[in-house]
């Protein structure tokens, strides 16, 4: 197993130590360590069934870890060791709110039955018109907002559900493979919104597939196979070789 | 001969609006749409609140409300009349044979149909939606409602299928209210007697109005499915 942790050059977003996740007596996640420092890009690959959506999850909050803890910034808001109670703790757990803002973006965009703009004030919790539309011309949707939000294309869907998370301003911004099924004009906006967000400051952690997608918007990568991970390099350095066999196996695949 | 036909007769009734049948529909109207109307209110809030929260003993509830769909309604009737006669805990009210005690009798009744028609419909929306919810970290309350929002076309025929049941049902009101002209008499009770008295155009023009009702709610019911499926967006 390799590690190469990158050294921190500051205090990092959100760390998570040791957590494991299993369901039945199958391990999802086993051991996982890492650090997200702020403002930058991680990017988690991966094969299918590596645990990259579940740890996403995790990192998120949405999903109850059995053991380890994850510690966001700035708030000092450590949870407490879920190992010793289990059901009940979890779930207040689940249910306290985060110091930290934070949003994440489904590979498979879940909306509302509602119009697009009345999906985007459900999941941004803005309703000023005007900021609204301002969204929705930045994702070149402005023709769409009385549009029902299920009638959208699968692009529009997803552009819908980025700018509805991106307009809260969160500090960290979680990605399930959102370009995954979206064609190409698609791809590339979402990949500007996200670029925009960047430079803003939003901290990026996304699942994706694509090779050259990864050596865009990167800046740390971590490899994952089995609810392990095997590398968490910066992106330069990964790219260019120095990584596991396991992830030179799998990004020859590709 | 066509004079004496109970069918002509029942329609020369409904046409010249009889006092005795428009007394008689009324009064069912008004128990069962009161009766459905507050078995919804409670029960739909109810129904969202056990599909989306989890706890320790939720499918035994679950199976309970689903077993209350097929209720018996005579063996509703002989409980309230329990509850309610002189010797029950109830029976200081002194509410047998008066319409409160056949609502309390149809509430009964359809209340349970509206929780488990409830469960059964929010609970894909919550399935569906929840991890956008866990993911915005809504209150129970924004996600119940947000549930009944989204799910309005199902809502609005599970209305319907309670006010249908709750004005065909014969065997609890008959129990309960006694069938009293005038005071408890409703549409069915009504059927029931005039029929074994052989007074058949009154019970068959009931019974025709009974039928359109029940057409009109389902004709309405199916016409608000649709509105709502083109509305909501339903793909296909």
């Amino acid at each position: 197993m390799v590690m190469r942790d990158k050294p921190p050059q500051q205090s990092p977003l959100i760390s998570a130590q040791n957590i494991c996740l299993w369901r039945g007596d199958k391990p999802l996640l086993s051991s996982i360590n890492l650090t997200i420092a702020r403002g930058e890009t991680t990017i988690i690959m991966g094969q299918n069934g590596a645990g990259k959506t579940m740890l996403l999850s995790a990192l998120h909050g949405i999903v109850p870890i059995q053991s380890g803890t994850i510690t966001h910034a700035p708030a000092l808001s450590q949870k407490p060791d879920l190992s010793q109670k289990p059901a009940l703790s979890q779930k207040s757990a689940l249910s306290q709110k985060p110091a930290l803002s934070q949003k994440m973006v489904f590979q498979k965009p879940i909306l509302l039955r509602r119009t697009a703009a009345a999906h985007f004030s459900f999941a941004s919790m803005i309703h000023d018109e005007a900021t609204i539309r301002t969204w929705f011309e930045k994702a070149g949707m402005a023709d769409k907002m009385t549009t029902k939000a299920r009638h959208l294309s699968s692009g529009e869907a997803q552009k819908l559900a980025l700018i509805a998370a991106l307009a809260a301003k969160p500090d960290c911004l979680f990605l399930d493979e959102p370009t995954a099924n979206l064609d190409l004009e698609s791809r590339a906006d979402v990949e500007a919104l996200l670029q925009e967000a960047k430079a803003q400051g939003t901290t990026l952690v996304m699942v994706t597939h694509a090779h050259a997608q990864a050596k865009r918007l990167a800046d740390t990568i971590i490899y994952m196979q089995q609810g392990v991970i095997y590398d968490h390099a910066p992106a330069a350095a990964f790219l260019d070789g120095e990584r596991s066999p396991e992830a030179s196996a799998f990004l020859s695949e590709l | 001969m066509t004079s004496e036909n109970p069918f002509y007769l029942a329609l020369s009734m409904i046409a010249s609006a009889d006092p005795n049948l428009v007394e008689i529909t009324s009064l069912s109207l008004r128990v069962s749409g009161l009766s459905a109307a507050l078995a919804l209110l409670c029960g739909l809030p109810l129904g969202a609140l056990i599909a989306t929260k989890q706890f320790i003993g939720r499918s035994g509830v679950i199976v309970f409300f689903n077993a209350l769909l097929g209720l018996p309604p005579v063996v509703v009737g002989l409980s309230i009349y329990l509850l309610l006669s002189r010797n029950g805990l109830l029976g200081f009210a002194d509410l047998l044979y008066s319409p409160t005690a056949m609502i309390i009798a149809q509430f009964t009744l359809v209340f349970p149909i509206s929780v488990a028609l409830t469960i059964q419909l929010l609970e894909g929306l919550n399935r569906e939606y929840d991890p956008l919810f866990l993911s915005l970290r809504i209150t129970v309350r924004r996600r119940i409602l947000t549930l009944l929002t989204d799910g309005r076309a199902g809502l609005v025929t599970i209305m319907l299928a309670c006010l249908g049941r709750a004005l065909s049902e014969v065997g609890a009101i008959i129990i309960v209210g006694g069938n009293i002209n005038h005071v408890t008499r409703m549409m069915t009770t009504a059927i029931a007697l005039e029929t074994s008295r052989g007074e058949l155009a009154l019970a068959m023009s009931l019974g025709i109005i009974l039928l359109l009702i029940a057409l009109a709610i389902n004709i309405a019911s199916q016409f608000v499915k649709a509105h709502f499926d083109r509305a909501l967006g339903h793909k296909g």
